[in-house]
């Protein structure tokens, strides 16, 4: 089985340019939690998920010592959430992106997934983004595939 | 070519190289050392085993140990906790806050490498000052000043001690009957200082200074047991340097013995615990050990030696101009050039100086008798290398280890420290510091010995 036969070819993608509400209401809208930014004819420049949003809030010095989070004052998110309102997803996306082609196995796409924590994976050709292959999509192609397997079995 | 001008082009380029700071220092020293040792300036047998040319296993065994030590020490979250406390015992006062951190940093730094302490104390000192909405730059390069004040008061507080504290087989004891007197008197000095230009600009608002006191320190204590086991063996460590040199140990024993303790009663994983040994910088000494043993062996030592006599004239009776021009030159050095190196070149300098000057060179450097290098003529010289080049290294943002990594986590936290901006307080503490030092120098071993 190859990408491109289970990938969706019509994902929902974010601009660049769109802002961080947008974003956070986009995520929470569709129940997802990753989603691809494109700018132009749909020319992929990055990958934002769930990480790299919640990522957004968080000080500097706790991605050197996580635990001092803890100790952060109670108002803090509400004055972060005023901060990264209007902040355009351009400065918080992941622009080192894993991505795959259409003929790119199955198994492939899964050790990427695996070892890599994506919740997301873009399908390219070139640079121009063709689909995407989500978690959640994967599993329920995996699903199927254990479904027809027992229908076979029992006939 | 000639060994000598072959050895000594090995030299430069490798000095040059990492100056230069195109090229990771370790990579430098390790090419460096296998030239030395590919075009047979140094054989293996002496790059490996020879006492005075090869590798200084007495200082390589010390780091791993301590490395070992505080690597397993700082996943009991132990650092933060006192960061924490402290910042509440000055009531979430700013200026209160910036002395005491400072202290904590000199004493942990005493006791522990600076790079680690301030790697620990950092990110607890951007939490505080964001909590407190307040700059937290001023409060970076003040502890990472007091960082290598501090490290200099002990043999294991900074690497050239360890080093200098080899070479000159002076114990843990020296260390603390010459250098904490100075360095507590500089502390106080320093702490003054950042009172005149810090202590009246720092004021925030009552209610920022309640969210420092309502941080809950506790939470920082991730395993009690782990936290009192290595609090035990560290004591145990550091009253074994206490009484090394009358027990006859190397301190590279009692760190390794301290480590060995550690790992046994901790349970810890040895896979786990050796990825915060700092392997780049140990290799970094044993290339610049083959280095330095390569220059040594082909004569170019001697002749700096010579030319130091030559300027500094020191005699059987006096080497007061050495030890002057000794600090100032170790300073300026060590705020241009990694100290690492520059006192693993100095050091078998000052060895040949002695030998000439006590023994008119009839005596092997690297062999000379205690009543030599403990001579009372000659220990100023060393004391001078020590604080010249600790102290040396507040005096720009690349002279010390500990500054490169503030710079660095400020940056990383969106605070950054331009090069100009730590040497407008680097520079003028350092040269201060130097003063204290020459005056305590001058006073202790020339006006009252």
């Amino acid at each position: 089985m190859k990408a491109k036969n289970i990938m969706n070819t019509t994902p929902l993608t974010i601009h660049a340019d769109a802002t961080f509400q947008q974003l956070v209401a986009i995520f929470s809208e569709q129940q997802i939690d990753g989603v691809c930014v494109v700018e132009g004819e749909n020319k992929l420049v990055g990958v934002i998920t769930l990480f790299e949003l919640f990522g957004a809030f968080l000080p500097g010095y706790v991605g050197i010592k996580e635990e001092l989070a803890h100790l952060i004052h109670e108002s803090y998110f509400e004055q972060k959430c005023k901060e990264l309102k209007h902040q355009p997803v351009r400065s918080l996306m992941r622009t080192e992106v894993i991505t795959i082609k259409e003929e790119e196995n199955l198994i492939g796409v899964m050790a990427d997934i695996s070892r890599f924590r994506l919740m997301v994976v873009p399908v390219v050709r070139g640079r121009t983004l063709v689909g995407t292959i989500a978690r959640k999509g994967l599993l329920a192609y995996t699903g199927k595939v254990l479904l027809e397997n027992n229908t076979q079995s029992k006939e | 070519m000639d060994p000598f001008w072959t050895g000594t082009l090995i030299f430069l380029i490798s000095y040059a190289v990492i100056v230069s700071e195109k090229v990771h220092k370790t990579k430098v020293a390790l090419i460096g050392a296998s030239a030395m040792l590919l075009l047979k300036i140094l054989d293996q047998k002496e790059a490996f085993h020879s006492e005075e040319l090869g590798i200084d296993y007495n200082v390589i065994f010390l780091l791993i140990g301590m490395m070992i030590i505080i690597g397993i020490m700082k996943k009991t979250g132990v650092f933060q906790y006192v960061a924490v406390k402290s910042a509440k015992v000055a009531k979430g006062d700013p200026f209160r806050i910036m002395v005491i951190f400072s202290i904590v940093t000199a004493i942990a730094s005493a006791f522990l490498d600076n790079v680690t302490t301030v790697l620990l104390l950092a990110p607890v000192t951007l939490l505080i000052a964001d909590e407190l909405d307040i700059d937290p730059i001023p409060f970076l390069i003040t502890e990472v000043l007091a960082s290598n004040i501090g490290g200099t008061a002990t043999l294991i507080g900074d690497p050239p001690n360890i080093m200098i504290a080899s070479k000159a087989k002076l114990t843990f004891m020296d260390f603390i009957v010459h250098l904490t007197p100075v360095i507590v008197i500089i502390m106080a000095v320093y702490l003054y200082t950042i009172k005149l230009i810090f202590g009246k600009k720092m004021r925030v608002k009552e209610e920022l200074k309640r969210r420092v006191m309502e941080m809950n320190e506790n939470e920082m204590i991730k395993d009690p047991v782990l936290l009192k086991k290595s609090l035990v063996i560290l004591a145990l460590t550091i009253l074994g340097f206490v009484i090394h040199g009358y027990l006859h140990f190397e301190p590279a024993t009692i760190a390794l013995s301290g480590a060995a303790l550690l790992f046994l009663i901790s349970g810890e994983d040895p896979h786990e615990t050796f990825l915060e040994v700092e392997w780049p910088t140990i290799f970094f000494f044993m290339g610049l050990f083959i280095i330095v043993g390569g220059v040594v062996k082909v004569g170019l030592i001697e002749k700096m030696s010579q030319m130091m006599i030559d300027l500094t004239g020191p005699t059987e009776t006096s080497m007061f101009a050495t030890s002057m021009v000794m600090l100032w030159f170790s300073a300026i050095a060590s705020a241009i050039v990694d100290n690492i190196p520059f006192v693993a070149t100095m050091n078998p300098l000052v060895l040949d100086m002695a030998n000439t000057v006590f023994h008119a060179g009839g005596s092997t450097s690297h062999a000379l008798p205690p009543e030599t290098l403990h001579n009372a003529v000659l220990m100023p010289v060393w004391w001078a290398l020590a604080l010249g080049a600790c102290l040396g290294g507040n005096g720009s943002a690349i002279g010390a280890s500990a500054n490169v990594i503030v710079v660095g986590m400020a940056e990383r936290a969106g605070k950054p420290i331009s090069f100009l901006k730590f040497m407008a307080y680097g520079f003028p503490i350092m040269l201060e510091t130097l003063v204290v030092s020459m005056i305590y120098i001058w006073v202790r071993y020339y006006l009252l010995a």
